[in-house]
C-alpha cells in the first residue's frame, strides 16, 4: 500500500451535498479556485498530486522525500507552499476572490503520514506521522465510527466492538457471514490491510479543480495574434499564471518601450497580463530584425546613437566605478563637459583595473529625473582592453555604469 | 536548401534520422542518400514545427539552421546574450512565444534590434528560487527559453531540464560566462573575439562589433566552425561579416 501524505486545507473544505451544483455557490466555488490554485502549486513537490475531495488532496510521500532530503523536508516545503498560497500575496490577483482571515482560524494545513487514503486522513485530522509499518497498530484504537458508515458505526458497538482494532481482530469469515462483502471491505479497511474508503472521494472533482485552473481569464479570452486564442498563447498564459500565483504578479514581466532618451528611462517591465498580446495598441517589431529599433516620431537630441546596449543598469542600481588617468588621478567631467584628463584605466565595483583602449567625447544628458533633483550628468561610451564596451556616467561627483554591450 | 547545406558540414544529428551520415560530402555525386531524400520529401510544415528558423546570418551556426524543437544550445563568451537574444529574434518576431530567466538587467532596446517582440517574451528577472526550477515550469509552455545559468547548477537539475526540454519539444538556450553547464548540449556557440568598431581615443562612438562564432556540435567527433558576424551591427540586428 502506499505512504501518502494527506493535505487538509481547513478553511477550503466544504461539503458538497450530493450536487455538484453546490459546488458552484459562491463560496463553494471561491474556496474551490483556492483549492485548485493549492494543488497547482503542489505539483512543484509532486506531480502526481490526488485531489481527494474539496480542501483534501494526497500525495505518495516517498519519491518527493529522497528528493528533497527526508519527509520532514517534504512536509515543511508543503506547508510553505500552502500557507504562500492561501495568503493573499496580492489583492489584484483575483480581485473576486478575497480572502476571509476568518476562514483561517485554527491553522491554514493539517498534514498526516500513513499507509492508504484512509489511514493518512486519519493522521492529518491530528498531525501525525505514523512509522513506516506502523499503520495497522496506529488505526486499531480509533472509533468504528470513523469508517463512515452509519450502518456499521451503529451496529458494531452493539455487538461489543468500539474500535477499528476490535473490530480488525474478529475473523474475516465471520464479517463475511454477518456484514457481506461490502462489510468486509471496511473490515480490511481496519485492518489496514486496505488503503481506500469506499465513495468518499468527491466525483469529478479531478476535471472540475483542471478547468478551474484555466482561470476565467482564459476561458474568456477572445483576441490572439491573428484575432483569436491560439493554442500555444494558451498553453504560455497557462504557464505564467501559474508562476505569478505562485511567485508574485513581479515575477513575471514583459518590457515595454516609450520615449525617452536613456535606456533606462525608456523601458519599463511591466507584470505580464494574460490579455496584452495582440491588444493592438501597440506596434509590433517583429518583422524579422529588420527593421531595427523602433522608429519613433519625435526626434529626442541626446538620444545614445544605436546599436543599444544588451545590458542596461535599473536607474538608481547603478554601479559605482572609478576612472583614473595616466596619474592615477581621478578623471572627471569639467562644467564645460570637457575630460580633465585622458581615461586610462576602469574599476567596476572595485574590481581590478582594465585598460580603457577608446573612448567617446562625453556629452550631457539632461534628464528629466535629473533636473528635477538639479543635477546635470555627463555619459561616454568606453572600450576596454578585454574586449568589452560599456556607457559610464558622470553624475553626483563620480562615475556609474550605466549601461554594458553584453 | 540553404539550411541543409550546411547540414552537411555539421552532420552529426543527434535525433531525428536525418542526413548523419553524408558529413564531408557538401555536394554528394549520384543519388542523394534516401535520408536526404525523406527529409526532402518531408511536408514543409513538419519540417518547419521541428526546426525553428533563426536570423538567416545565424542558420549557418546551426546544425539544423535553426533552433531544433527539443534540443539544448549553449551560449558562452564575451556576448553570448547579444547571441541568445538574436538567435530568438525572428522565433519571437513570427509569433513565438520565449522566455528569458536570470537577466536583471536585460536591455529591452537591444532586444527590440533583433526582432524580439517584447509583448511574447517574458521576463524573469531574478528568479525567486533555483533558476533550474522556474526554467523548467516555464519549457512547458514557452517555444525558447533563454537562461542565465548564474551558478552552476547541479548536474541532476541540467539533467532534468534537457529531458523536459526534449520532452515539451521546447528550446533551452543556456547562457552564461564562467560556470559550466553540467549537461549535455546539443549545440555549443562560443563568441570569442569581440572587437568594436567606432570609437576612437576621444571621439567617435561605437557602431558595431565583429564577433568570431565558434560552433560545435554534439559528440566528441564534431569538428568546430568558426563563423565570423557582426553583432550586433549598425542598425542592431545581426550580420554576416
Amino acid at each position: 500500500m502506499e505512504r501518502l501524505l494527506l493535505v487538509i486545507c481547513p478553511s477550503l473544505t466544504f461539503v458538497t451535498g450530493g450536487s455538484s451544483s453546490s459546488s458552484d455557490g459562491e463560496d463553494g466555488g471561491h474556496r474551490l479556485r483556492q483549492f485548485a490554485r493549492i494543488v497547482d502549486v503542489l505539483t512543484e513537490v509532486c506531480p502526481w498530486i490526488d485531489p481527494v475531495r474539496p480542501g483534501v488532496c494526497a500525495l505518495p510521500i516517498r519519491g518527493p522525500s529522497r528528493y528533497l532530503g527526508g519527509e520532514g523536508a517534504v512536509l515543511d516545503r508543503v506547508t510553505d507552499l500552502v500557507t504562500a498560497t492561501l495568503d493573499p500575496v496580492d489583492p489584484t490577483l483575483d480581485p473576486a476572490d478575497p480572502v476571509d482571515p476568518t476562514l483561517r482560524a485554527g491553522g491554514p494545513v493539517q498534514l498526516g503520514v500513513a499507509d492508504g487514503l484512509f489511514a493518512a486522513g486519519l493522521a492529518a485530522r491530528s498531525g501525525i506521522v505514523v512509522a513506516e509499518g506502523g499503520t495497522p497498530a496506529f488505526l486499531s484504537p480509533w472509533p468504528v465510527a470513523t469508517l463512515g458508515t452509519p450502518v456499521l458505526s451503529e451496529l458494531l458497538p452493539r455487538l461489543g466492538l468500539h474500535t477499528l482494532g476490535q473490530f480488525a481482530a474478529v475473523p474475516a469469515r465471520d464479517v463475511l457471514a454477518r456484514f457481506g462483502t461490502a462489510g468486509l471491505r471496511y473490515h480490511r479497511l481496519a485492518q489496514g490491510a486496505e488503503g481506500e474508503h469506499p465513495g468518499h472521494r468527491a466525483v469529478g472533482l479531478g476535471a472540475h479543480l483542471a478547468a478551474l485552473q484555466q482561470g476565467p481569464e482564459l476561458r474568456n479570452r477572445q483576441s490572439g495574434f491573428w484575432g483569436e486564442t491560439s493554442t500555444a498563447d494558451v498553453r504560455a498564459a497557462g504557464v505564467l499564471t501559474s508562476l505569478q500565483r505562485r511567485f508574485g504578479l513581479d515575477a513575471v514581466v514583459t518590457a515595454v518601450v516609450r520615449d525617452g532618451r536613456e535606456p533606462g528611462e525608456r523601458v519599463r517591465f511591466l507584470p505580464w497580463r494574460p490579455d496584452r498580446p495582440g491588444d493592438g495598441g501597440r506596434d509590433r517589431p517583429g518583422d524579422g530584425g529588420r527593421g531595427g529599433p523602433r522608429p519613433t516620431a519625435a526626434p529626442w537630441p541626446g538620444r545614445l546613437p544605436p546599436p543599444e546596449p544588451a545590458r542596461v543598469a535599473i536607474r538608481g542600481r547603478e554601479a559605482a566605478i572609478e576612472i583614473v588617468g595616466p596619474s592615477g588621478s581621478v578623471v572627471r567631467v569639467t562644467a564645460r563637459g570637457e575630460l580633465t584628463s585622458e581615461p586610462v584605466r576602469v574599476s567596476f565595483a572595485g574590481g581590478s583595473w582594465v585598460g580603457i583602449t577608446g573612448w567617446s567625447t562625453p556629452w550631457p544628458a539632461e534628464e528629466r529625473w535629473w533636473s528635477r533633483a538639479r543635477r546635470r550628468a555627463a555619459r561616454m561610451q568606453i572600450t576596454t582592453a578585454d574586449g568589452r564596451a560599456h556607457l559610464v556616467t558622470a553624475e553626483r561627483g563620480r562615475w556609474w555604469l550605466a549601461a554594458t554591450y553584453d | 536548401m540553404y539550411g541543409s547545406e550546411h547540414m552537411f558540414v555539421y552532420g552529426e544529428l543527434t535525433s531525428g534520422g536525418v542526413v548523419g551520415t553524408v558529413r564531408g560530402h557538401p555536394d554528394p555525386p549520384g543519388p542523394p542518400a534516401l535520408g536526404v531524400l525523406a527529409e526532402r520529401a518531408r511536408p514543409t510544415s513538419t519540417s518547419r514545427t521541428r526546426v525553428l528558423v533563426v536570423h538567416d546570418p545565424l542558420a549557418p551556426c546551426l546544425p539544423d539552421g535553426g533552433l531544433r524543437r527539443g534540443s539544448v544550445v549553449r551560449c558562452s563568451g564575451e556576448g553570448s546574450l547579444s547571441l541568445a537574444l538574436a538567435l530568438i529574434g525572428r522565433i519571437s518576431g513570427t509569433g513565438s512565444w520565449c522566455g528569458l530567466v536570470g537577466v536583471g538587467d536585460v536591455g529591452a532596446l537591444a532586444m527590440v534590434g533583433y526582432g524580439v517582440d517584447l509583448d511574447r517574451l517574458a521576463v524573469i528577472h531574478a528568479p525567486p528560487v533555483p533558476w533550474t526550477q522556474v526554467v523548467g515550469m516555464l519549457l512547458d509552455g514557452m517555444d525558447v527559453v533563454v537562461a542565465n545559468s548564474s551558478g552552476r547548477p547541479r548536474p541532476a537539475a541540467a539533467r532534468q531540464l534537457v529531458a523536459r526540454a526534449r520532452h515539451r519539444h521546447a528550446v533551452l538556450v543556456v547562457v552564461g560566462t564562467s560556470p559550466a553547464w553540467p549537461a549535455p548540449a546539443d549545440v555549443h556557440l562560443r563568441v570569442t573575439d569581440g572587437r568594436w568598431q567606432g570609437l576612437g581615443r576621444g571621439f567617435g562612438s561605437l557602431q558595431a562589433r565583429r564577433v568570431s562564432v565558434v560552433v560545435q556540435g554534439h559528440g566528441s567527433g564534431a569538428r568546430p566552425v568558426e563563423r565570423e558576424l557582426w553583432l550586433p551591427d549598425a542598425a542592431g540586428r545581426v550580420a554576416p561579416a
